[in-house]
C-alpha cells in the first residue's frame, strides 16, 4: 500500500515535469519565433529579411514560410517576396541591409481590389526562387521553411505603375 | 467656360525641378579638391568641382551611377561636367563677343558674375569613405538631396556596406549606390507629392534700392504700411495661406516657407519668379511701386522696390 502510494506519488510528479516541460517548451518556441512574423493579407505567415545585394534591378530576400507540411511550393514564396518588397521592406543587420518599403501598408488598402486580384494571379515573372536556397527546420509542431527569392524590383515597379496603382516619380510634373 | 478651363489645366505641367549630383565639401576637403577664394581680405574655401571630375574616376562612375539610376525613373539629372564645361565655354564666348558697329562688349552686372555657378533646384550631396579594418574594406556612403533655395534636406540615404577582404573600391562604391537609391527615391517621391499636394515651397526676398526716393516698409499708402499690404497679399495668393514672414524691418522682408500654387489660374506652370511678378504688378497698378525682380532659380526670387 505505501510503495502504491509512493508509486502514485511518483507518477504524480513525473506528471507535473512533463506539464512543465511542455509549457516551458512552448514558451521557447514562442520567444524563438520572429517579432515581424505574423499573417499577411495574401494567407500567408511569413517573415522577410535582407539575403545581400542583388544585380541591378533586383533585390535578393530570404523569405520564411511557417506551414503545417514540410513542403510548399515555389509559388507561395514568390507571392510572399512580392507582398514584403511592396508592403513591408525588409532588413539584415548582419548584411547591413535595410530596404523601405517599395509603397507602404497603407497602399495595400487603398487598392485592395487590385491586390487581391494581383496575388492571385500567376507573379513568375516577378520573383524567382534561388535553387538550392531552401532550408528546413521544425519548430513545435510546424515547420519553417526559407527560402532566397530574387526579386525583378524594377520590372515590378513598373508594371505597377503602368496599371496606376503606384506613382511615377515624375507624377504631377 | 469651364468646358474651355479644363482642358489647358489637364495639360498643364509643372516645371520639374533640376536635379545635379555634386560631391559634398567634406568629400572635397578630404581629397584636397578645394579652391581657396579671397574676399575683401576674407579667404574662404570652396570645393573645386572641375578639379574634382579631372581627377577621381570613382565620383565620375558615382555620378555616372547616379544619374543613370535617376533616368531610368524618367527623371534624368543636369550634369556636374557638362554644366561646367557649359559655364566655361560660355565665358569664353562672352569675352570674345563684340559689337559689329561699336566694338562694345556684353555688359556684365557683378549680380550676373556670381550667378554664373553651376547649379540646380536639388542638389544631391553625395560622399562616400573607406573604412579599413585589417585586411578588410568597406564603404561608408552618403547620399542627401538638398534643396538650394529653400536649404532643407528633401530626402537622405547612407549606409555602411559589408566589409569585404577582395572586393575592389568601384564594386563597393556600385553596391553602395544600388543598395541606398531606392529609400532615397522613395523620399525624393514623397517630397515631390508633397509639392504637387501643397503648392511649390518658396522663399521670397524684398529690399528697397537705397535711391534717396524715401521708400520704406513702413511707408503709408492708403493708411497701410507697406508691410502690411504685402503681407496681405501673400496671404490672399499663397495656398492656403501659408508663409513665414522670417524678416521684416523698414528696409526688407524675408519670406520663407511661402507656399505657391503649381499653376496659374490659365493653367500655365509657375514658379518663384512668376509668383513675385504677379506682386510686381500689383504694386506698380495698385501704388505706382516701380520694382525690379531678380530670379535665383525656380524656389528663390528677389523684388526690389524703388527702381529697375
Amino acid at each position: 500500500m505505501i510503495r502504491q502510494s509512493s508509486c502514485y506519488n511518483n507518477y504524480n510528479k513525473l506528471e507535473i515535469m512533463v506539464r512543465y516541460m511542455k509549457l516551458y517548451g512552448l514558451s521557447l518556441i514562442l520567444l524563438m519565433l520572429p517579432l515581424e512574423l505574423f499573417s499577411s493579407g495574401i494567407g500567408e505567415e511569413y517573415s522577410i529579411e535582407g539575403a545581400g545585394t542583388g544585380v541591378e534591378g533586383t533585390y535578393l530576400v530570404k523569405v520564411t514560410l511557417i506551414s503545417k507540411k514540410a513542403s510548399v511550393a515555389d509559388e507561395a514564396f514568390v507571392r510572399c517576396a512580392v507582398h514584403g518588397v511592396l508592403f513591408r521592406g525588409f532588413e539584415n543587420q548582419l548584411l547591413r541591409q535595410h530596404q523601405r518599403a517599395m509603397v507602404g501598408s497603407e497602399q495595400e488598402e487603398e487598392h485592395a481590389d487590385f491586390y487581391e486580384i494581383f496575388f492571385r494571379n500567376d507573379l513568375s515573372s516577378y520573383a524567382k526562387v534561388v535553387e538550392d536556397s531552401r532550408q528546413v527546420r521544425m519548430t513545435g509542431k510546424k515547420y519553417r521553411i526559407s527560402s532566397i527569392v530574387q526579386v525583378f524590383k524594377d520590372k515590378l515597379r513598373r508594371d505597377l505603375e503602368e496599371k496606376g496603382v503606384i506613382k511615377k516619380l515624375t507624377n504631377g510634373f | 467656360m469651364l468646358l474651355l478651363v479644363c482642358p489647358m489645366l489637364a495639360h498643364a505641367q509643372a516645371k520639374r525641378p533640376t536635379l545635379m549630383v555634386v560631391p559634398t565639401n567634406s568629400w572635397c576637403a578630404e581629397h584636397g579638391f578645394l579652391l581657396k577664394n579671397t574676399q575683401q581680405g576674407a579667404t574662404t574655401q570652396i570645393p573645386d568641382y572641375e578639379s574634382a571630375l579631372n581627377n577621381s574616376i570613382e565620383l565620375v562612375s558615382v555620378i555616372t551611377k547616379i544619374g543613370e539610376l535617376m533616368s531610368d525613373r524618367g527623371f534624368p539629372l543636369k550634369d556636374l561636367s557638362q554644366t561646367i564645361k557649359t559655364l566655361r565655354q560660355d565665358e569664353a564666348e562672352d569675352e570674345m563677343l563684340t559689337s559689329r558697329s561699336s566694338g562694345a562688349i556684353l555688359a556684365e552686372t557683378s549680380i550676373d558674375r556670381l550667378l554664373k555657378r553651376a547649379k540646380a533646384d536639388i542638389l544631391l550631396e553625395m560622399a562616400w569613405k573607406v573604412n579599413k579594418t585589417g585586411p578588410r574594406n568597406s564603404v561608408t556612403y552618403l547620399l542627401r538631396g538638398i534643396d538650394a533655395y529653400t536649404n532643407k534636406q528633401v530626402a537622405a540615404s547612407q549606409g555602411t556596406g559589408q566589409p569585404s577582404i577582395s572586393t575592389e573600391l568601384p564594386v563597393l562604391l556600385q553596391e553602395a549606390v544600388l543598395d541606398n537609391m531606392d529609400n532615397f527615391i522613395i523620399q525624393l517621391q514623397n517630397h515631390f507629392e508633397d509639392l504637387v499636394a501643397n503648392g511649390r515651397e518658396v522663399s521670397i526676398g524684398i529690399r528697397i534700392f537705397d535711391n534717396g526716393s524715401d521708400l520704406s516698409f513702413e511707408s503709408e499708402f492708403n493708411d497701410k504700411e507697406l508691410t502690411d499690404i504685402i503681407e496681405e497679399w501673400m496671404t490672399q495668393n499663397t495656398v492656403a495661406h501659408r508663409f513665414n514672414l522670417t524678416d521684416a524691418t523698414e528696409t526688407m522682408m524675408n519670406f520663407e516657407q511661402v507656399r505657391i500654387p503649381l499653376y496659374k489660374e490659365n493653367g500655365k506652370a509657375t514658379d518663384a519668379r512668376n509668383f513675385v511678378n504677379e506682386l510686381r504688378k500689383y504694386l506698380k497698378t495698385s501704388f505706382d511701386i516701380t520694382s525690379k525682380i531678380v530670379t535665383k532659380g525656380l524656389g528663390r526670387a528677389d523684388l526690389i522696390l524703388g527702381e529697375k
